[in-house]
């Protein structure tokens, strides 16, 4: 080394051990990139005002074949597909879990079964292991229609695995691949979209100086599927990727549109990427779920105000807000919205229950820490509450359906169509009914 | 001694009558006798006896024409303390009636011994003991019956010792009664009277009903006391409890001559009841309390109060409290160099007395309150007859002292107005004393309370400047305290005393808190020097002090204290070794890393295993300018960054403990704690900028220096990220775990700059977020990656360091909260270790261009084609190696081989095949060409996709896939689950548009990391209509042609065994080809095999 780099080296070294230049960051605008053809948008800003009052929509039909990612579906409106048989619960099998799993979510459809955490078990609806493995992040996504599930591996790569025994389809690289960590994965027909956002990888500040990104990729698989000799996806044409300038951003999804909820904003996105408009005001986003309508259940932070929900309908009009009455803990999980259009809110150990006007119907103590919930077709609400799975009537009535004595529930409990329930603890799935067990 | 008959009164009037040679007198002197039985009064109000042999004057009417003659007392049955003498005199031939009258008429009593050899001493039996006792005794027979010599008697008797002189007059008597009123007690004039009307005709008293005169001593209670560092936690109720009974000398003078004999001097002792069942408080009689003036009624002597009195107590030196159980302590003495001084946990029991001891301007505990004994007053003092109200004093009451050449002196400086401590307890934890913090403040002081920003975290104490600002003392502090922090220095607390010095104003016999070193000082034999600008240049200051901005020339001297078996190590300005950075891997080159003061402190506890628990400290001295929040805000900032690393928050609830490895096993642990105080920057190691904007936070150790960006980096936030802990580390020596892969020319991957170790192999510590996901979204990653989660593997230069000043190894022992055992982490001692190298930062084995001579796999073959970079690291246990890299490997087997997926359900923890002793990283260098655009942001699209193609197409297909046993280096390191680890270095150099130099540039400087690193192969990234590869060996470049991103990986999937000369795939490329690449290391006994 010659001495004047040898001298601007060890000036550096003593100057900084993690020195970061000014610029290193520059992608403030919303560009859609396509290979090496980027296109900047500027979609509408659309102020997210009250809006005319309009009737609610007519109570959704139950849809879906299942729980198949995080809160039901892309929407995270944590609808079930299923109802719920009456009568006891008592398990039909159950399985032991390693503590490394540490559950989060149990994705159910058809006769499959995924149980997601720190690491992921593959089962049947007997409750026979497929597969496993360690988990790279959430999301996963079962894909039952196409027989394969999604998840993100730790090289950043999203995995499509067959359902039938784990085997990998393709992999794919989203935009930026491990430096982003990815919120979505949805499909529809032959595309995906992968959602994420920019990682804080690099161990500098994270005020608000930083500037990081989101991404939204549109991955095409339509059949036949090209792929490299170690499985990775060929596309055909270049990538799509939607950068949008912000961090932090929930993403939800219909099959009409995608809503990013970023401080200030929400992206309204469509499934061709681009962005007909934003809806603007001043808010951060805690969770966000949207019905099928593709209205947005945003629960928001505000400036010297109390936290609230926000019914907004994609054009803009802010249909409702809902104060959360003062004391109410943090939302754990996105506004939990039933086919009839109410709301549930899980905020620590509370459910709060909405009219379809955003009205508090009433408020009940939950027994224990809320491990998800579900809103079953017939309009109650399914919740893992400490020990117990038990039911809540539109009139905030409980009934209690299973103990699991001694354990906590970590998950949603998700029905199946066949009238099963699952839920896992921090060391037992299981596979709850209401039918007579081990009798003809 | 038996009664003898009546004609033979006593020794004394054998004497008085000319008799004395002839024990079978049978003359009846004349006259009538006196008969006395001398007793005392105890502390419990009971009368005793005073012993046999005790010589008493009897004076005979008023000087000048008194006569004075001496007798003893005598014991008959169970009776002591008997005086009989007559009550007058043999009229001599001549002298006239009335004459003699005024002889006997009257007499007083007197005890002078100030001119006998030895004082006497009234020796009873034990409290409980029976029969009561009183024994007269010299000091030396208190030795001799009761050794060792001093302080005497420790087989639980009690004395006290009469005043060198004293007198029925100076002394207060309880009024006597005589049989028949044949007599009467003045106490005014200090004499006992003969009744007129009976001279001559009566003894005054009988020999079987003596006059009692019971001496009644001004019983003062006086409590000494200290904390067991054995037994006072477990068996104590955490309180201090009594030292074995001492000699208590009382004098009636706040500054007494050497020469001038004890007023009061006493071991007297009584169970204090309510506190420890050990618990004693020492009872100190005042005999002479009037004036003995003759001609004159007695007056009070001025009351005892603090600014007229005096007590001290002395001991021999070497004299140590030895608590031999819970509830039995000896005094013994123990010379200097003795192994029962040595550090260990026995050494607990082991408490050091003082030399001298003395009251004048030691804190006095009267009830719940207190007072410097200076002050104490004439009403506190006659309140202290009871055990509640007795005046305390503690032993363990701290004065701040400076070692200069083994003399304890008074600090050199204090601030009163400013100058604040923090009082350390001895587990340097939350769990003793009030309100303490977790690294063990004592009453943390709330900053909003503060004088200032600085000195925080400190404790709310108060600190007593002694009389002429000469002491700094403190009596409020945790049982017990190991160390105390005051102006940027450490304070050692354990086995040292204020000197007796004939200063009056100075402290004596309290506990020393010594500041061996004042490290704000220069150093002896250390320059410095600062970093100017402009020009760039070194300046030397005049003077060396060691502020931030300054490099020193070398780390200064090590202390020990004591040397040899030190109790108390301290390395001011501590500093690693490592790579030099960032600049190419050179085994020659090294670069500071950290700048903090080391300690070592033997036997603060005892362990859960019952063996010696040590503290090694970091401290870490930081002024902070430009924070807003001032002392709201470094008080917080300080404890939050030490909290994450002393296991005291959400992220982290492991201390770290490093344990002896030598055999026989050891007990002993060391637990290592990070203390960082805000000080003045005159006392700093570093001098940190807050808010400083346009960088990210940064240390730099050689000189000090620091930024923070943002004050929400000063905490630990939601996810775990912990910024300030992560530059913490940095002054503590750590490097980075991560790769530089924003600052040069790699867009977001690796470049070829490593922040830390070579290859950066723990630049995977960090990489998934599953757990972050998954566990209440906390970053799994580590704390030098990812600014999260605490390593085992962060302590092992601290096992290193210890290892090095005890002479015995050491390994870390920690537990990551996702872990569900600890792991015991060690390294392979590094060859250069004294200079503070280790393995955790430098590699066993490395090279920056290694090659197996292949050529290229491309017709013509190309010779001397493959060029890479290696470093072999060992591995110690943490959660990387046996948890992490087990992760990835599981998670890549479910890509890798798809035809046979894992099956059955997840193992509860890794099995062994996937848990690492060691790092094989194995890097090139690709120099790239990539499209480009005048936009910056559509630029930097482009670029970051395809450089993210290629590191996860490596990483996806090449890394946690192989691994290898065998043995390598000099002295041959046994590795037998390696794993290997491949990366691309990039540095992207084209910069047509330049976006990376100029006003608003990225600042990319590529010629400079070009000429320093040098590149292994070019890649050129192109985006024509159709996809495909292009080699050109001569060139040593691959040209990727790509539609769309993906290709770049999928591309490279095919070529990438190629630049090691390998005509291969990711796909077919095996463990007998990867062996081609390990071999290159040179080891023997190499056997490569797949990670199943």
């Amino acid at each position: 080394m010659k001495l004047a780099g040898a001298l601007m080296l060890a000036v550096l070294a003593a100057a900084a051990v993690c020195q970061r230049k000014a610029g290193e960051k520059n992608m403030p605008e919303i560009r859609l990139l396509e290979g090496l053809k980027a296109t900047v948008m500027t979609p509408a800003a659309t102020p997210i005002r009250p809006g005319v009052a309009a009737p609610a929509p007519a109570a959704a039909k139950p849809g879906g074949t299942g729980y198949i990612c995080p809160f039901a579906n892309a929407a995270a409106n944590s609808r079930s597909s299923f109802g719920l048989m009456e009568g006891e619960l008592k398990p039909r099998w159950s399985v032991d879990l390693p503590a490394s799993l540490s559950p989060r979510f149990v994705l159910q459809d058809r006769d499959r079964v995924l149980l997601y955490g720190g690491e992921w078990i593959l089962l049947d609806m007997q409750g026979r292991t497929i597969t496993s493995g360690v988990s790279a992040g959430w999301p996963a996504t079962l894909d039952m229609a196409h027989e394969l599930f999604y998840r993100m591996i730790s090289s950043g790569h999203m995995a499509a695995a067959r359902t039938a025994d784990g085997s990998m389809r393709f992999t794919q690289l989203p935009s930026q691949g491990d430096v982003f960590s990815r919120r979505l994965i949805v499909r529809r027909g032959d595309r995906i979209l992968v959602a994420g956002n920019e990682r804080a990888l690099k161990p500098l500040d994270r005020g608000p100086k930083a500037e990081m990104r989101s991404t939204v990729d549109a991955v095409d698989v339509a059949e036949p599927i090209k792929t490299s000799s170690m499985g990775t996806l060929r596309p055909t044409a270049p990538e799509k990727m939607l950068y949008l300038p912000s961090e932090k951003i929930q993403f939800a999804a219909t099959d009409q549109l995608v809503a990013a909820a970023a401080p200030g904003r929400i992206y309204i996105i469509d499934w061709n990427l681009q962005v007909p408009r934003t809806l603007e005001g001043s808010f951060e986003p805690l969770a966000m779920s949207l019905d099928e309508t593709g209205r947005i259940y945003l629960v928001v932070k505000r400036e010297g105000q109390a936290d609230a929900l926000w019914l907004i309908t994609p054009e803009g009009a802010l249909v409702y807000s809902f104060e959360f009455p003062q004391g109410t803990p943090a939302l754990d999980l996105p506004p939990i919205v039933a086919y009839d259009h109410r709301v549930y809110l899980i905020a620590g150990r509370q459910i709060l229950s909405l009219g379809v006007d955003g009205k508090l119907n009433w408020t009940r103590p939950t027994e224990g820490p809320v491990g998800g919930a579900v809103a079953l077709p017939d309009g109650r609400l399914l919740v893992s509450e400490g020990e117990w799975i038990a039911v809540w009537d539109a009139e905030g009535k409980r009934t209690n359906l299973y103990r699991a004595q001694g354990e906590m529930f970590r998950t949603a409990p998700v029905p199946a169509a066949s009238g099963d329930i699952l839920a896992a603890t921090a060391t037992h799935l299981y596979c709850l009914t209401a039918r007579r067990v081990g009798r003809p | 001694m038996s009664s003898p008959p009546k004609p033979i009164k006593s020794a004394g009037a054998k004497a008085a009558f000319g008799n004395a040679g002839n024990p079978a007198n049978a003359l009846q002197p004349p006259g009538a006798w006196v008969y006395l039985w001398l007793r005392f009064r105890d502390p419990d109000t009971q009368r005793r006896d005073f012993p046999e042999g005790l010589k008493v004057k009897v004076r005979h009417g008023t000087p000048p024409n008194a006569k004075v003659k001496e007798y003893t007392t005598t014991k008959t049955g169970t009776k002591s303390g008997l005086l009989t003498f007559p009550a007058k005199f043999p009229i001599p031939e001549g002298w006239l009636w009335q004459k003699t009258k005024a002889v006997w008429h009257s007499f007083t009593l007197i005890w002078d011994d100030t001119t006998a050899p030895a004082a006497q001493f009234i020796l009873c039996e034990k409290p409980g003991a029976t029969p009561k006792t009183q024994v007269l005794a010299t000091a030396a027979d208190l030795a001799a019956a009761s050794p060792p010599a001093s302080p005497p008697n420790t087989s639980g008797q009690r004395y006290f010792r009469l005043p060198a002189k004293w007198s029925l007059k100076s002394a207060e008597w309880d009024a006597p009664t005589f049989p028949g009123g044949l007599g009467s007690y003045d106490a005014a004039q200090g004499v006992i009277n003969q009744n007129a009307m009976h001279i001559g005709l009566h003894d005054i008293g009988a020999e079987d009903n003596p006059v009692q005169l019971v001496l009644l001593p001004h019983w003062r209670y006086v409590r000494f006391e200290f904390f067991d560092r054995r037994w006072g936690h477990a068996a104590h109720g955490d309180q201090r409890i009594a030292p074995p009974p001492l000699t208590v000398q009382g004098f009636r003078k706040a500054v007494p001559a050497n020469t001038d004999p004890s007023d009061s001097e006493s071991n007297w002792y009584a169970p204090a009841t309510g506190s420890p069942p050990s618990n004693i408080v020492q009872c100190m009689p005042w005999i002479n309390w009037f004036t003995d003036v003759d001609g004159q009624a007695r007056a009070a002597l001025p009351k005892l109060k603090g600014s007229n009195t005096l007590l001290k107590f002395q001991t021999p030196a070497h004299t140590y409290v030895y608590s031999k159980s819970a509830t039995e302590r000896l005094v013994v003495q123990v010379p200097d160099g003795d192994a029962r001084l040595d550090p260990s946990v026995e050494r607990l029991q082991y408490y050091d007395l003082p030399e001298v001891w003395k009251s004048k301007v030691y804190y006095t505990r009267i009830a719940a309150a207190g007072k410097f004994f200076k002050d104490v007053t004439e009403g506190e003092v006659d309140g202290s007859v009871a055990v509640a109200q007795a005046l305390g004093f503690s032993l363990d009451d701290l004065v701040l002292f400076r070692d200069n050449a083994g003399t304890l002196e008074p600090l050199d400086a204090w601030d009163t107005a400013t100058d604040r401590v923090a009082v350390l307890n001895h587990r340097f934890n939350d769990t003793i004393g009030a309100n303490p913090t977790h690294h063990g403040v004592y009453k943390h002081q709330d900053p909003a309370g503060a004088v200032d920003e600085f000195n925080l975290p400190q404790s709310n104490v108060v600190i007593t400047r002694t009389p002429g600002d000469k002491d700094v003392y403190l009596y409020d502090y945790p049982d017990w305290t190991r160390l105390t922090l005051a102006r940027g220095n450490v304070f050692d607390v354990f086995d040292r005393r204020a000197p007796d010095v004939p200063d009056n104003d100075r402290v004596v016999g309290a506990r020393a808190a010594v500041r061996w070193l004042d490290a704000s000082q220069p150093f002896p034999g250390i320059t410095t020097r600062e970093w100017v600008d402009p020009p760039p240049s070194w300046v030397v200051p005049a003077v060396h002090n060691p502020v931030p901005g300054r490099e020193l020339s070398a780390r200064p001297a090590l202390i020990q204290q004591p040397a040899g078996t030190p109790l108390f190590v301290y390395q001011p300005f501590h500093f690693q070794n490592c790579t030099e950075f960032p600049c190419h891997y050179d085994p020659g080159r090294a670069t500071r890393f950290g700048r903090c003061d080391m300690l070592l402190m033997r036997c603060c506890d005892v362990n859960a295993e019952g063996g010696e628990l040590a503290t090694q400290m970091h401290y870490i001295r930081s002024v902070w300018i430009g924070s807003a929040g001032g002392k709201n805000f470094n008080d917080p900032v300080s404890i939050n960054t030490s909290a994450r690393w002393n296991g005291a928050d959400a992220i982290n609830n492991y201390r770290a403990l490093l344990l002896p490895t030598q055999s026989p096993p050891s007990k002993m642990s060391v637990q290592v704690v990070w203390f960082d105080q805000a000080v003045q920057e005159s006392r700093a190691h570093f001098r940190l900028t807050v808010g400083a904007g346009g960088g990210r936070s940064n240390r730099g150790s050689q000189l000090g220096t620091g930024e923070y960006n943002d004050p929400g980096d000063m905490q630990s936030q939601a996810d775990g990220w912990h910024t300030s802990a992560h530059e913490s580390g940095h002054m503590n020596g750590l490097p980075d775990d991560y790769n530089e892969r924003w600052n040069c020319a790699s867009y977001d991957q690796m470049s070829y700059t490593a922040n830390g170790p070579p290859g950066d192999p723990y630049e995977a510590d960090g990489r998934q977020d599953a757990t972050q996901t998954f566990d209440g979204g906390i970053y799994s990653g580590s704390m030098m990656n990812v600014n999260s989660r605490i390593r085992g593997r962060y302590f092992w230069p601290s096992a290193e360091w210890v290892s090095r000043v005890l002479g015995v190894p050491f390994k870390v022992k920690f537990q990551d909260p996702q872990d569900t055992v600890p792991y015991e982490y060690i390294l392979p001692q590094h060859a250069q270790r004294d200079d503070d190298r280790t393995y955790l930062s430098w590699p066993y084995l490395g090279a920056r261009n290694a090659t197996r001579n292949a050529s290229s796999p491309f017709l013509p073959p190309t010779a001397n084609w493959d060029l890479f970079e290696y470093y072999l690291y060992p591995m110690g246990k943490d959660h990387y190696s046996q948890h992490v890299l087990a992760g990835l490997c599981r998670d890549a087997k479910g890509w890798r081989n798809p035809a046979s997926p894992p099956a059955g359900a997840a193992p509860a923890s890794p099995p062994a095949a996937l848990r690492f002793d060691g790092l094989l990283v194995i890097d090139l260098r690709l120099e790239c060409d990539m499209p480009n655009d005048p936009t910056v942001a559509t630029e930097d699209g482009f670029r970051e996709n395809i450089t993210a193609q290629m590191a996860a197409a490596v990483r996806k297909s090449m890394c946690y896939r192989w691994r290898f046993n065998g043995s390598f280096g000099s002295p041959p390191q046994r590795f037998d689950n390696c794993l290997i680890h491949f990366a691309p270095l990039l540095l992207v150099a084209n910069d047509p548009n330049g976006h990376y130099t100029g006003v608003g540039g990225k600042g990319w400087d590529v010629a400079a990391v070009r000429t320093e690193y040098g590149s292994h192969f070019n890649v050129t990234v192109d985006f024509p209509a159709a996809a495909g590869v292009v080699w050109n060996a001569g060139a040593r470049q691959l040209t990727m042609s790509c539609v769309a991103y993906a290709d770049v990986g999928a591309q490279l999937e095919d070529e990438f065994p190629k630049f090691f000369g390998l005509n291969k795939t990711m796909a077919t490329i095996n463990a007998a080809d990867v062996a081609l690449l390990v071999n290159v290391l040179g080891g023997s006994g190499v056997a490569v095999t797949e990670v199943s």
